[in-house]
Order: structure tokens, then C-alpha cells, then sequence
């Protein structure tokens, strides 16, 4: 099982390569909206999508907008009761 | 009319901004000017003026004189390519085409021309010259591009007159308003929010981006005061929004439109712009705006059903809207033009739910996909992916989604012996060459089998 850090991360990366940004790394303390990796209300639509499919619920419904990878990864842990 | 509206915001109120774009602030007076050397400048063609430009200014000082000139104007998006240009030429007509596109100065169908317009600004009252095609149309018309069914743009056509008179003052004389423009100008929404400043001699102000940040940086610095935009937008906007934040701005009015509104979304605008009036328009391309609804619930009052409201009449048949609105589109360019605007009832395509007191919308009729505003047709995606190999068949729907309202998702039939992953590549490729990002599927599944009904693709 990848760690749900890799995970949410290659998601993103994902998204960002159907962009054209190609990146290799993503700095999860970066913000993933306009002010830092640019996501749109789309490419967020797209994650949402994504993580759903990949965790069996994702935090935007619930109105939580996690910031970067770090804050989703913990919406998740917070969720499942790991930690 | 457009024209004769705009002199007289500018006879009215000569030093108010008419647009403030970064560091640009042009005046009523001043952008008067700009339309009268406008007039007086533009090449003169039968055809139709297509604007290709980015600046809303650029578009906008055109559009107004074009108006005064009695020629037809039609906005294009500025993400269409020179061959998609084409394609609209071939359907709606030859004529100019204003664009900052390179590829498109060569292109030799196409009579462009590079930012012909250099504005200055001088004393008004400038004596315009030179009317071109007088007398031939007798007066300014638009053309605005929705998509019809098969997936293919339609042009819709109005004439200015009566996309004004689908304006109601609310201008008091005090309290002038300063709108963020966040609908680009080829929709009908963003004609709209033109007019609608112009009739009131409000203050446009044309954001750096639609970003979160430059958004809020607007709001921060109380450039305006008034925002419309879709809900989808909103509810962007309000995720991405920290509670210390929505204490900083506050906002006049907020307007929504392009899509139905839930009660949440309208809760958590009144919370977070507790001043706000807080109004949801029903506007489409077609029928044009037809009225709006202030009192911060889902829906509409069961009692718009009985009387005409707004710019309209309406009535719900098999749970669907109809609308009754003289002031509707002439029609269809192409199709004959219908001269019965006002006895013909003009089915909507929404659902609707009639309950006690209220009026909710449900979804489209059709299979149209409401994504963030934007329309897209489930059957020109399928055309897209049914021409990848190794595509059995394909199912492309709505699906419910946070962010956007709906999002396209699309569920595959491979063929046997198809690798799956390989066959997801291949879609997704031909997805991102052939179609808008509105369109392309957020969600691509491998399924054993695609739902038919009668042998057709059930979409819901």
C-alpha cells in the first residue's frame, strides 16, 4: 500500500501534468491552489474526484478546502482515527 | 440604444469610471471619446465584427460604437484557435475579425487586423463621421455563440434595443456601484454585466485574474463592492476563504446565475457578506434574462407562476419550465427569425419541482451537462472517445460534484485484450486535442458493460 502522502502527491502531480506543469517533486507544505501549485476550480473538481475514488470520501463536500498535501493526508487521518 | 445609453451615463456622470482596469481608469468621458474615434476609425465591412481579444476594454469601446454604427458585433472566445474561427466564419458570415493571434494576420479567409484601435482620450463631444452599412440593417446587432445540442455553436441573435430594455435600473442617483467583471465578454452573462454598469453608470473593474487572490486583493482594497458569478465560482470562493478573512471584506451585492443555487450556498454567502444583497438571476442565452429572485432561499415563489415577473411570463409543463419573453432572442441566425416573441411560449429545458410555496429547479431535461456554467454535450464527448482504438463503447454523464455542480465523468467498454491503463492514456490524450477543459471527462472508468434503454445510452 503507497502511504497516502505518495499518493494525494502523484494525484496532484497528475493533474498538474494534464496542465502542462511536468513536475517531479511536489512540496507538500505548498499551497495546491492559484497561490502556489495553480489549481483551478477544475483541476480541484478533478481531485475531488480522485480522492473519493482512491480513499472512499474526499474533503472538499464536506467544506473542508485542506491548503496543501499535508493538510489533506492529515483530513484523512483525522478521518480514518489512525492518529 | 447601447449607444444612446452610454452617452447618457457619460452626459450624466462624465468623471465616473466607466472601467478601471490595473492602473487604467477611464471615465464615462473619456471612453465616449474612445467610441466616437472608434466610430470613426473602423474599417468598414458589410460582415459581421468578430472581436478575438483579451482586453474587455478592447471589446467593449468597439461593441458600443458598432452599435451607433448599426453593424452586427460577435465576441469569440479568446481560447479559440484560428481553424475554430473559421469554422464560425463559414457559419455566421465573413467579416473582420480583431485579434492579437498572429496566425491569424496570415490566415488569408480572414480579414485581421492587428489592435487596429490605438485609444486616446480627448474632450467630448467628438462629432462621429462616417456611418457604416447605414440604412441596411437599421440597427446594432449581436451575435452570442451558445451550443446547441449537437454540440455545435449556435448563434443567437439580438438586437442591442432589446438587450437593454432586459435592464432594470436600480441606479437611485447615490449609490453607484463598482462590479468586478468575472464573465468573459463572449458569454451572455458577461454582455450583461456590461449593460447593466452602463445603464446604472457603474464602475467595471477588470480583475488581474479570477484567482482566489486576485479576487480577494480587489475586495481588500474595496476597489467593488459587487461580484456576479456562478455558484460554482462562489463556492471556490467561500472554500477557499478563512473565517479571520471573511471579517476583512464585505460586499454590496452578490448575484448568481448559470446554474441553480442550493440553500447552503446561499446561507453561507449571507454569513460571510452579512451587508450583501444577496440576488439570483435565471438568465439563458436564448430567452435572455428573464428574472431574479432576492430573498436568500433556493428556488423561486410558486407565485412568479401566476403573474408576469420580471422580464417575463412563466409556467411549468410536465415539470418543465416554460417562458413567455418578448424580449427573448430574434432567433437562431440562419433559421428564419421569429417574429412572435411575444405570444410564444419558449420551453426552458429545466426541471422544475412545484411544491406549496416555491418553485425548485431539479436539472436539464436533455442530457446537457451543467459543468461550473458551462454546457457540455454528452454526445460530442462520446464522439471523442469512440474514435480511440480499443473503445467498445462509451457512456459519458453528469456526475455530482462539490466543486463544479456536476462534472463529466465517462464509463468505457474496452475491447477485449485491451490493456486498461494504456486504453485510459489514449483516451485522455485524444480527450485533451479534441475538446475544451470543460469538456474533457474528469473520470474515466473501464466497465463491463455501458446501460442501454430502447438502445439508447441512458445518460442519468
Amino acid at each position: 500500500m503507497p502511504e497516502p502522502k505518495d499518493k494525494v502527491a502523484e494525484i496532484i502531480r497528475d493533474i498538474l501534468s494534464k496542465r502542462g506543469k511536468n513536475l517531479d517533486e511536489v512540496n507538500p507544505k505548498a499551497s495546491i491552489y492559484s497561490d502556489g501549485l495553480g489549481l483551478d476550480s477544475l483541476d480541484v473538481a478533478t481531485l475531488s474526484v480522485k480522492l473519493e475514488r482512491e480513499f472512499g470520501h474526499e474533503p472538499f463536500g464536506l467544506g473542508v478546502f485542506p491548503r496543501n498535501i499535508e493538510e489533506i493526508v492529515d483530513f484523512y487521518k483525522g478521518k480514518d482515527g489512525k492518529k | 440604444m447601447l449607444h444612446k445609453v452610454f452617452q447618457r451615463a457619460a452626459t450624466q456622470n462624465p468623471k465616473r469610471v466607466f472601467v478601471c482596469d490595473g492602473d487604467r481608469r477611464i471615465t464615462y468621458a473619456e471612453a465616449l471619446n474612445m467610441v466616437c474615434e472608434a466610430k470613426n476609425s473602423l474599417p468598414v465591412t458589410e460582415g459581421v465584427y468578430y472581436f478575438h481579444l483579451r482586453k474587455a476594454l478592447d471589446i467593449m469601446i468597439p461593441l458600443i460604437a458598432l452599435d451607433w454604427m448599426q453593424c452586427r458585433s460577435c465576441v469569440l472566445s479568446s481560447e479559440f484557435n484560428s481553424g475554430e474561427i473559421l469554422e464560425i466564419q463559414r457559419e455566421i458570415g465573413a467579416g473582420i475579425v480583431f485579434s492579437e493571434d498572429t496566425d491569424l494576420w496570415v490566415t488569408s479567409d480572414v480579414a485581421a487586423i492587428p489592435r487596429l484601435l490605438h485609444y486616446k482620450s480627448s474632450e467630448v463631444g467628438v462629432e462621429p463621421v462616417g456611418v457604416a452599412g447605414e440604412g441596411a440593417i437599421q440597427r446594432g446587432m449581436i451575435i452570442i455563440l451558445t451550443t446547441g445540442t449537437t454540440g455545435a455553436p449556435k448563434p443567437v441573435l439580438y438586437d442591442w434595443d432589446t438587450l437593454v430594455s432586459q435592464i432594470r435600473s436600480t441606479n437611485t442617483g447615490e449609490d453607484f456601484r463598482n462590479w468586478l467583471l468575472i464573465y468573459p465578454l463572449n458569454h451572455f452573462a458577461g454582455i450583461q454585466q456590461l449593460l447593466h454598469a452602463v445603464v446604472n453608470a457603474d464602475t467595471i473593474t477588470v480583475p488581474k485574474s479570477r484567482n482566489f487572490e486576485d479576487v480577494f486583493e480587489a475586495l481588500l482594497r474595496q476597489e467593488v463592492d459587487s461580484i456576479s458569478a456562478t455558484p460554482t465560482f462562489w463556492r471556490f470562493f467561500l472554500g477557499r476563504m478563512s473565517k479571520e478573512n471573511s471579517r476583512a471584506v464585505d460586499l454590496k451585492q452578490v448575484t448568481l446565475g448559470g446554474e441553480a443555487s442550493t440553500q447552503n450556498l446561499l446561507d453561507q454567502l449571507k454569513d460571510c457578506f452579512p451587508h450583501a444583497k444577496i440576488v439570483q438571476v435565471y438568465a439563458t442565452t436564448e430567452i435572455g434574462s428573464s428574472f431574479s429572485v432576492n430573498d436568500g432561499k433556493a428556488g423561486f415563489p410558486r407565485d412568479y407562476l401566476k403573474r408576469p415577473v420580471g422580464n417575463v411570463e412563466l409556467k411549468v409543463v410536465n415539470d418543465e419550465l416554460y417562458v413567455k419573453s418578448p424580449k427573448r432572442m430574434l432567433g437562431y441566425l440562419g433559421k428564419q427569425l421569429d417574429g412572435q416573441r411575444d405570444t410564444n411560449w419558449f420551453p426552458s429545458g429545466d426541471l422544475v419541482e412545484v411544491t406549496d410555496d416555491r418553485v425548485f429547479f431539479l436539472g436539464r431535461k436533455s442530457e446537457i451537462i451543467n459543468v461550473g456554467g458551462v454546457k457540455v454535450h454528452p454526445q460530442k464527448v462520446e464522439r471523442v472517445i469512440l474514435k480511440v482504438s480499443g473503445v467498445e463503447n462509451v457512456r459519458v454523464k453528469g456526475s455530482a460534484n462539490p466543486i463544479m455542480g456536476q462534472i463529466v465523468v465517462a464509463e468505457v467498454m474496452a475491447l477485449q485484450d485491451t490493456d486498461r491503463g494504456e486504453l485510459i492514456l489514449a483516451i485522455e490524450e485524444q480527450c485533451n486535442r479534441e475538446l475544451s477543459r470543460y469538456e474533457i471527462p474528469r473520470d474515466i472508468k473501464i466497465v463491463e458493460g455501458v446501460e442501454k434503454r430502447n438502445e439508447k445510452i441512458t445518460r442519468r
